[in-house]
């Protein structure tokens, strides 16, 4: 009894202490051109190299922004998406940008974005996008996972 | 034993629902206002203005949602905007292998700046590359460590194609320079002009001006240090003790400049 009783209270207190681990957080905005406006929580993020994908909620689909000129103005990297790819279930949709940029955190300090008081949590990532079409796409949160 | 596991029990559960509400982006109900009674009615009947009221929108647990980019008509290709016609002045001209540089005396000074004054929509240009061939001494970066991309913390600088100069000069994407000023430009043999725009601060471009202690400065008139970057965008700086008067090309890999 005294064992099942320890156990139930490691459980609880992993639970209760870890929320975070593993988790989706980051959260996206798109607004499109006739001002209908979506928002995405619990979105999976992962940096592969200069490339940053997005998962949705019910990660059926991914948001692949390639991306280069990647510098590091003070602590944060910098890179410049040029093309963004919806990868649907059955097929994938290029969408064309004019321009964009994400900032990823891959250090253990929060960092500002320069001249902003936007603040980059560690291992953060923050990313602007806008499309030909009059779409702006933003996204803040974690990253979960960075190869 | 009871009393333990009661305890135990009592102190978990707030934090796993503080856990869960987290985890659930923060829509767990907040909790209602407390009702107070209203207060009574002014005793003027004006109507009171009432502040927009905000109402966010749902959020979306599905895939995402890009039918206006996605189902959209390709845009309409609009006309290139209409370029004022190439001056007639002497300008500083862009090199090529079969001809060489030519000098005109008295070149057209421009010592202002042009704000760039460009609609919004605008074709974009892919640049094509141009093989300069610049085979000169090297200047090395005082600032470099000569192994490549050591400059950008081991991380290899490539172009983004959208963007003038890759991006290498700042986040200046070609079918929105508005935000960029034009700082100048240079004509080839060719009559091509190709526009040169100010360096942003915290640019890989600005910390290139920074190691070799160079000022930018508007491209056109002669003497200048002319640094062709990727993607065939240039710029013009003014001399100094490290750096000569002449086009040069750069390396990327190890933010070096290499001369004609």
């Amino acid at each position: 009894m005294r064992r099942l009783l320890f156990a139930l209270a490691c459980v609880l207190g992993v639970t209760a202490l870890c929320p975070a681990s593993g988790q989706a957080d980051a959260l996206v905005r798109v607004q499109q051109s006739d001002g209908t406006t979506q928002v995405y929580r619990n979105v999976h993020a992962t940096l592969r190299g200069t490339t940053l994908w997005l998962r949705s909620p019910d990660r059926k689909d991914r948001l692949q922004i390639v991306s280069g000129a990647c510098s590091f103005p003070h602590q944060l990297q910098r890179c410049l998406p040029y093309r963004v790819t919806l990868h649907k279930p059955d097929r994938a949709h290029q969408l064309t940008i004019t321009h964009g940029v994400f900032y990823v955190n891959l250090t253990n300090e929060p960092h500002h974005l320069l001249h902003s008081s936007e603040v980059v949590a560690p291992h953060g990532v923050i990313v602007f996008l806008h499309t030909t079409h009059g779409t702006y796409v933003s996204a803040t949160g974690s990253l979960d996972d960075v190869k | 034993m009871k009393r333990i596991l009661a305890i135990l029990l009592l102190a978990a559960l707030p934090s796993v629902a503080f856990a869960q509400r987290d985890r659930s982006g923060g829509s767990a109900r907040a909790p209602q206002p407390v009702s107070r009674p209203a207060p009574p009615p002014a005793p003027v009947s004006r109507p009171q203005p009432q502040p927009p009221v905000r109402v966010a929108p749902p959020a979306s647990n599905g895939g995402f949602n890009f039918n206006h980019d996605i189902n959209a008509r390709p845009p309409v290709q609009q006309q290139p905007v209409a370029r004022p016609a190439v001056q007639q002045q002497p300008m500083q001209q862009r090199p090529s292998a079969a001809q060489p540089q030519v000098r005109q005396p008295q070149p057209q000074v421009r010592t202002q700046p042009q704000v760039r004054q460009q609609p919004v929509q605008r074709q974009v240009r892919v640049p094509q590359p141009v093989a300069r061939g610049f085979h000169g001494s090297v200047v090395h970066n005082p600032h470099g460590s000569g192994r490549a991309w050591t400059w950008n913390r081991g991380i290899a600088w490539t172009p983004a194609p959208i963007y003038w100069g890759g991006g290498f000069w700042g986040p200046w994407a070609f079918a929105d320079v508005s935000g960029a000023i034009l700082f100048g430009e240079i004509v080839d043999a060719d009559n091509t002009v190709y526009e040169s725009y100010q360096v942003e601060p915290n640019s890989a471009g600005a910390q290139l001006l920074a190691d070799y202690g160079l000022q930018q400065t508007p491209c056109g008139p002669p003497d200048l240090v002319v640094i062709w970057g990727p993607d065939n965008s240039v710029i013009c700086a003014f001399p100094n003790a490290m750096v000569a008067p002449g086009n040069y090309e750069l390396d990327p890999s190890t933010l070096t400049l290499v001369s004609q």
